[in-house]
Order: C-alpha cells, then structure tokens, then sequence
C-alpha cells in the first residue's frame, strides 16, 4: 500500500511566553512536528511496514518547514521520502487553505492509496484539515480512527465516536485522521537519523500547483494570552501548617474540628 | 435578512443551537437527520424544521450528503453545529462546498452586522483569538448558549430525497469500554504534578480527594511520562478543562499549558515546596512544603 503522512510544524508551546500587554512570542523555542501528527507518522510507516508498500509524508507550511532537522525528524519515523510546500504565504495559514494546498500537492502526484492526518494541529486543533482534504479530494473520509488494518483495496478502521466504536470497512483510496491514543510514535534512531539525511525531499513550489484561490471572507486578529483571574495568593510556610489546615477547611467545607 | 440553520446529531442538542441563533439571525431552520417524532421534539422550540428521514440501514454520515445540500440550498450566513465527531466531517464537506470558513470550540459568537465576531482558542486556551466572517460555520460544545423553551410548533417539510450508501461501510459496532471520567461534574478536584515523586503517594492524594468527595487528576507529565494516571485525567492544552468550586494542586509547578485548564475554578489551592513556583502567583491559598511530608496529615485532617 501506498500511504501518505500529512503534518504541521508548529512552534513548541512549551516555549511560550506571555508580555505584560497579553501578547504572546515563543523566545528563541524551535519549531517542531505537531504532536497529534506523529500519530499519522507512524500510522503510514506501521500500515507500509505491514504491507510492503512505501510511506511518503507531506508538509505544508511557511519556510520554517524547509529546516533539514525538521524534515529529517519526519523522513526518521519510517518514511521513505518527502514532499514540502513551502512559502512565506503559507505561514500560519488557515484549516481551509491549508487543505486546499495539500489537495492539490496530492492530485499534482496521484500516487497514493490512503493519506493519514492527525487528529488536530498543537496549534489551532480546528479538526478541519483532513475531513476538507478529503472533501477537496473527492474521497471518503473517516475521523476518530483508533485503529487500522490493511485489506484488499481497502482498509478497515475502527472508528471511536463519543458513545462507541463502529468498525468500517473503507474504500481506497481514502483520507483518515487518526486519533492520539492509536499508536506511540517511535523515537528515531540515531542510524534513523543519520539514514533520513540520505532520503529524497521534494520541494514543490506552490505557484505550480493549481490551488483553489478565494478568500473565505476570514479576518483574524492577532493572538493573546487570555486574561487572567486575579487570585488572593495568601501563602503559607510549612511551619504555618495548622493555619494553613484551618483555611483549607472552609475553602473545602468541612468544619473546624 | 440574515439566515440561520442549525444541526445536531441528537434532538437534544437543539435547544441550546435554537437559542444561540435566535439571537444571530432573522431566519432560523433546522435540519434534522432522525425520525418524524425528532422533528416534531425540534419544531416544538417554534422552528422550521426540514427532516431528512434517517436511512438505519446506512451510516449517519451517509447522510451527510443530503445536509449540505439543504443547506447550501438555503444559503444561510451562519450555520451553527453541536460539535460531535461526526459531524466536525460534516463541517469540512460543507466547507469546501460552500467556502465559508469554520470556527471550531469557539468561545464566544456575536453577530457584527453584516457578519460575525468569533472567538476561538489556540494552543489549548494558552492562547486565544478573534476573528469575523461574513458568512460563518460554527462547531459549538455545549454551554455556549441559553436553551430555547418550547413554544409554538414550527413547521416541518420533509425532504424526499433517499440517502445513498458510501463508500465507507460498517461492519460492526461496540459500546465503549475504557474508562471515561466526568471531571467537569466535580466540585472539588485534586490535582497530582510532578511535585510528587513516587506513585505510592498518587495512591494518598486518590485519598485526599475520596475524603473531600473529589475527583482525582493530573498534569500532562504524570499522565503521559510516567503513566500514573490515564489520559483522560490530565487536565490542561489537549486535555480536559474544569471549573470546579475548588482546584487543590499537589506538587503542580503552574505552567499556563496546565493551568488553562484549571483557571476557571472559583478557588485554587497549592502545596509545593518550591516557594518560586509560578502557582503560588496565580493561587488563592498556598502552603510552601515539601507535599510527601504533609499529604498524609493533611488526609487525616479532612478525612
């Protein structure tokens, strides 16, 4: 089988800062593969794997996505090669758009059977881009996936919804977006590593493809840190203990003793 | 005139979707997948209603097909949908049809003639923003809205078209089996972080909220590193966001990726012994100590 892997480079939450004026940078923190999308990584290589077939993978982004740790972090979790779109028009750009580049960096190549998303991006988690991919693509689509097991010109799913699990039987090819809890994403190598350097990246320029243009009448402001609640902070020392005790009794309730 | 439609999965999920659109538009419709009596406990809320009678044999999202061409047959600025699983695809098929953009989880909506005002959050609540679209589709939780009251019943017109088997098939169907807790129902929930070093003490703050009638949970780390706790118990970006009466953190550092998920509690308590903890800044009553020494009393003392 022939299995596609679609992911998002964000910038690590972990790095983020808040100004005094509630607007937010991320410091010097690097960018790095959306968590949810190591799922699909490792969904596409384990279904290759399984298969004899090949696993590619596909990025979308501004040119932080061109950074050759970042590509080989992908080619690293089982991928046999790689395609970028990257452009300084595509930094941060929508659920919507960004379905729309994929779609068609996916028609310009028509060489895959199934094409795995993650769940949601670290970032936005709109949960829109593989369900618009797949309407883009004209092909079916299951979310929630939980798990994936090859077939005949197709694959079955098990598709986990807020009450049960439904086990479908879909047609290839098709568009899945696989949940976090399917599979633990595999930690390279450092022969994976050294090996993902050797690997072929397409870089495929976004004037050449045939993108559906159009604005969808969307005006985003810029992001900020919520506002937030003004707390009492009455701190206690260890030694303070009884008193802090006493306090947290009425916080909770219960009845001096 | 501005135009509205509506669609959930389930019936019950109508009044709230009834009552946020009421407000953002002159024209209301509802589109209901289900039987004659659905569309007759949906009308009951003074709203047309177009049914599209649901096939059992087939999937709910065979459906689908037949939703956005209603809707896009009524070409409405706004269609706001309960957000299950299913129908976040409905969203994007509709999306891609029609090209209007979709707010998912936002948390808030006004309308912002012509047009409307969105709020959504990113990373999880670590951050947030607004956007406005002319023409919008809204994934929505619940308690975003007040509920409409039944009143008058609407009219409903049901759509003859049959729904058409796809291409994704179901070869069975299971209830769900792991476990799935309801923290947002707990008045008090504690929290275990990093702060506490071994899983013997999880098993004394399991006590700790027994004794206070709460609810156990967890930073990321503790659920997804060390496996302590299962996923669904994390609270914070990705994981669940509460609002309890009180929030007890134990041995919780505070950064803003797990305290988004607990801000709105009413108070928050802290125990660490790092005095330089970001919490003890965003708490209401702290203890600086060491939280394997004062655990068990403090189990003792609220027993």
């Amino acid at each position: 089988m022939r299995v596609l892997a679609c992911y998002k480079v964000v910038r690590d939450d972990a790095d983020l800062v808040v100004a005094d004026d509630r607007s937010v940078s991320f410091g010097r923190g690097a960018a790095q593969i959306s968590d949810y999308d190591l799922h699909a990584l490792e969904a596409a290589a384990q279904l290759a794997s399984a298969t004899d077939g090949v696993a590619h993978c596909l990025t979308v982004g501004g040119d932080e996505v061109k950074d050759s740790k970042l590509r080989k972090s992908a080619l690293s979790r089982g991928m046999d090669a790689g395609m970028v779109v990257a452009d300084a028009s595509l930094a941060d750009t929508d659920a919507q758009h960004t379905a729309r580049v994929l779609a068609a960096a996916i028609q310009s190549v028509d060489d895959f059977d199934l094409v795995i998303c993650g769940e949601g991006s670290a970032d936005r988690y709109s949960q829109q881009v593989g369900t618009q991919l797949a309407a883009n693509l004209g092909l079916p689509f299951v979310n929630g996936v939980t798990r994936i097991e090859a077939g005949e010109g197709s694959v079955v799913v098990d598709r986990t919804n807020e009450a049960e699990v439904e086990t479908l039987q879909v047609s290839l090819p098709a568009v899945l977006s696989v949940t976090a809890g399917m599979n633990s994403p595999r930690i390279p190598s450092m022969k994976d590593i050294l090996g993902a350097g050797k690997k072929t990246v397409t870089e495929i320029n976004i004037a050449d493809l045939p993108v559906k243009t159009g604005g969808n009448g969307l005006a985003v402001q810029p992001e900020l840190a919520p506002e937030a609640a003004e707390r009492a902070t009455e701190i206690y020392q260890a030694a303070d203990l009884a008193a802090f005790v006493s306090k947290l009794r009425e916080v909770v309730g219960k009845d001096v003793k | 005139m501005t135009k509205a439609v509506v669609f959930a999965e389930t019936p019950d999920a109508y009044a709230e979707l009834i009552g946020g659109a009421r407000d953002l538009a002159d024209e209301l419709t509802a589109i209901v997948v289900g039987s004659e009596q659905d569309a007759a406990t949906v009308a009951a809320y003074g709203v047309a209603v177009r049914l599209i009678p649901r096939d059992d044999s087939l999937l709910l999202d065979d459906h689908w097909p037949l939703v956005v061409d209603q809707i896009t047959e009524l070409a409405p600025e706004l269609v706001l949908l309960a957000a299950t699983l299913r129908v976040r695809a409905l969203a994007g098929q509709l999306a891609v049809r029609t090209g209007h953009p979709v707010a998912s989880d936002v948390t808030s909506l006004t309308g912002q003639g012509p047009g409307y005002a969105f709020r959504t959050v990113r990373y999880g609540g670590a951050t947030q923003q607004d956007g406005t679209a002319a023409a919008l589709i809204v994934l929505t939780g619940s308690g975003m809205f007040t509920p409409a009251e039944p009143s008058s019943d609407g009219p409903v017109s049901v759509i003859a078209a049959a729904a058409q088997s796809g291409l994704v098939k179901l070869l069975s169907r299971t209830p769900r089996s792991e476990e799935t807790v309801d923290l947002s129902a707990a008045e008090i929930v504690v929290g275990v972080g990093r702060g506490i070093s071994s899983e013997q003490h999880v098993q004394t703050a399991h006590a700790l909220a027994r004794a206070l009638n709460g609810e156990v949970a967890c930073t990321r780390p503790v659920a997804e590193g060390l496996g302590w706790m299962p996923k669904s118990r994390y609270l914070g970006v990705t994981g669940a966001v509460i609002t309890p009466k009180t929030y007890l953190a134990l041995g919780v550092s505070g950064q803003v990726q797990h305290m988004v998920g607990v801000n709105g509690a009413e108070t928050i308590v802290a125990i660490n012994k790092d005095s330089k903890a970001p919490i003890f800044e965003r708490c209401d009553l702290g203890l600086v100590a060491d939280i394997e020494q004062v655990l068990p009393s403090l189990v003792e003392e609220l027993g």
